[in-house]
């Protein structure tokens, strides 16, 4: 066992014991245990069995790059849900980036859905990839373009409305419903 | 000439403390009787106490939304008070209330539902940098070739709006560097404008809040405005041909 191997079983053994302690204890939720546990239990595996990934197919360059979209795909995902849960994103801005994390994943479940691209406009995998991650940034830019001048439109009328309401009240206050400083000429 | 009833000075300001008090005791002595409303783009100086004390009437923007958005709060408010005509001044004192007078009479022919004070018209005098007088000269001929009208100042803000013009404003104005957007689309939308020769000062006191490279991104901001501008489908509410028509 090589020391790379033993530093791997050795942090999966506390993930792993970690996440069921907390679990056990209800400090934290099912799903989150879940995740953390599968994790130390692959690091304890991966510690033994370094090739195991092979169970996956031949490991190859294609293989890697799939694994690693795979990854960043479910942290898309995961990211994603848990901030339009706790609310701190909206729904209407969360799709743009579900949609990034489902074709990803896409992509990796099924590397005949990439070959068939592949096949279709010549470029391989991993650059396919990185087109997808680019023209889904630069939709996500624009969106966020579009959504920053209704924003800043919305908060001009609201900072206008709130101008004049004041001055109404400052009048209403002071008693008189006319005007400061109206005068006749 | 003494403006008609029913008008409103429209003072936009920001960070203007220094000029505040004099610019108001000047409009007290050339338009006497006429209201003021300042309108305080959200002011970082002492601006918003001095106006407590300006004994006129006065918005205080709670964010900062450039002179557009606070000149539309300011039409706003005198469509909402009932005032017919607006005046509209600049905060550092470069339109010397003497010179409204002009744009009075101009606006009492009444064919006319905008009127600016043109710095170029006459022996206005006026001299900026190079820079900036050719970027005047550049916006001037796209914007006479865009609203098939000799317009000589672009980017005056001395003007005197009537009340269809203020309903439209008060609906659609651009935020920020507003006045040569504003002029093209009052002539997509039918209003007819006019200018008049004015004499403009150096400004008072404080800075002015556009900058050198401020000045190459206003023609850029404003070009590309007066080309989608023109793109635009003409908005039938506002429409002045229509409402003379309804009238």
């Amino acid at each position: 066992m090589t020391i790379p191997q033993m530093v791997s079983a050795a942090v999966g053994v506390g993930v792993l014991g970690g996440s069921l302690y907390s679990f056990f204890r209800h400090k934290t939720r099912r799903f989150k245990a879940l995740f953390w546990g599968a994790i130390g239990a692959a690091m304890i595996y991966a510690g033994f069995r370094p090739t195991f990934i092979e169970i996956l197919g031949p490991d190859s360059t294609e293989l890697r790059i799939r694994l690693i979209v795979a990854l960043l795909s479910f942290i898309v995902l995961t990211v994603t849900l848990e901030m339009i849960r706790v609310s701190r994103m909206q729904e209407r801005y969360g799709f743009l980036w579900l949609a990034t994390g489902l074709l990803l994943l896409a992509g990796a479940l099924f590397p005949d859905l990439a070959k068939a691209v592949e096949s279709m406009t010549g470029i391989s995998y991993g650059v396919a990839v990185l087109v997808v991650i680019f023209a889904f940034i630069l939709l996500m830019l624009f969106h966020f373009s579009v959504a920053l001048s209704l924003t800043q439109h919305k908060l001009a009328q609201v900072a206008r409305e709130l101008a004049l309401a004041e001055e109404r009240l400052r009048r209403v206050e002071r008693g008189s419903g006319e005007p400061e400083g109206k005068r006749t000429a | 000439m003494m403006p008609p009833e029913k008008t409103i000075v429209l003072i936009p300001v920001f960070n203007e403390e220094a000029n505040l008090a004099p610019l108001l005791q000047e409009v007290g002595e050339q338009l006497p009787g006429v209201p003021v409303c300042i309108i305080n783009d959200c002011s970082k100086d002492g601006t918003a106490q001095k106006l407590k004390a300006a004994g006129c009437a006065y918005l205080n923007l709670p964010c900062n939304l450039g002179v557009g958005g606070a000149m539309q709060a300011g039409f706003r408010y005198a469509l909402e008070q009932g005032y017919d005509y607006a005046i509209r001044l600049d905060g550092d004192g470069q339109h010397p209330p003497s010179e409204c007078a002009a744009l009075i009479e101009r606006m009492a022919q009444g064919d006319v539902d905008l009127v600016t004070g043109s710095r170029f018209l006459g022996d206005g005098g006026y001299t900026s940098t190079i820079v900036r007088q050719a970027g005047i000269a550049g916006l001037a001929a796209f914007l006479s070739w865009a609203c098939r009208q000799k317009i000589t100042d672009p980017t005056s803000g001395f003007q005197m709006v009537n009340r269809p013009a203020m309903t439209y404003f008060s609906y659609c104005y651009p935020l920020d560097y507003p006045e040569p957007e504003a002029l093209a689309l009052l002539s997509r939308q039918g209003y007819r404008f006019a200018e008049v020769p004015a004499k403009f000062r150096e400004r008072q006191g404080g800075k002015s809040s556009i900058r050198r490279w401020g000045t190459v991104f206003y023609m850029f901001k404003v070009c590309v405005a007066l080309f989608v501008d023109r793109c635009r489908a003409v908005d039938p509410r506002f429409d002045r041909r229509h409402m003379e028509a309804s009238a």
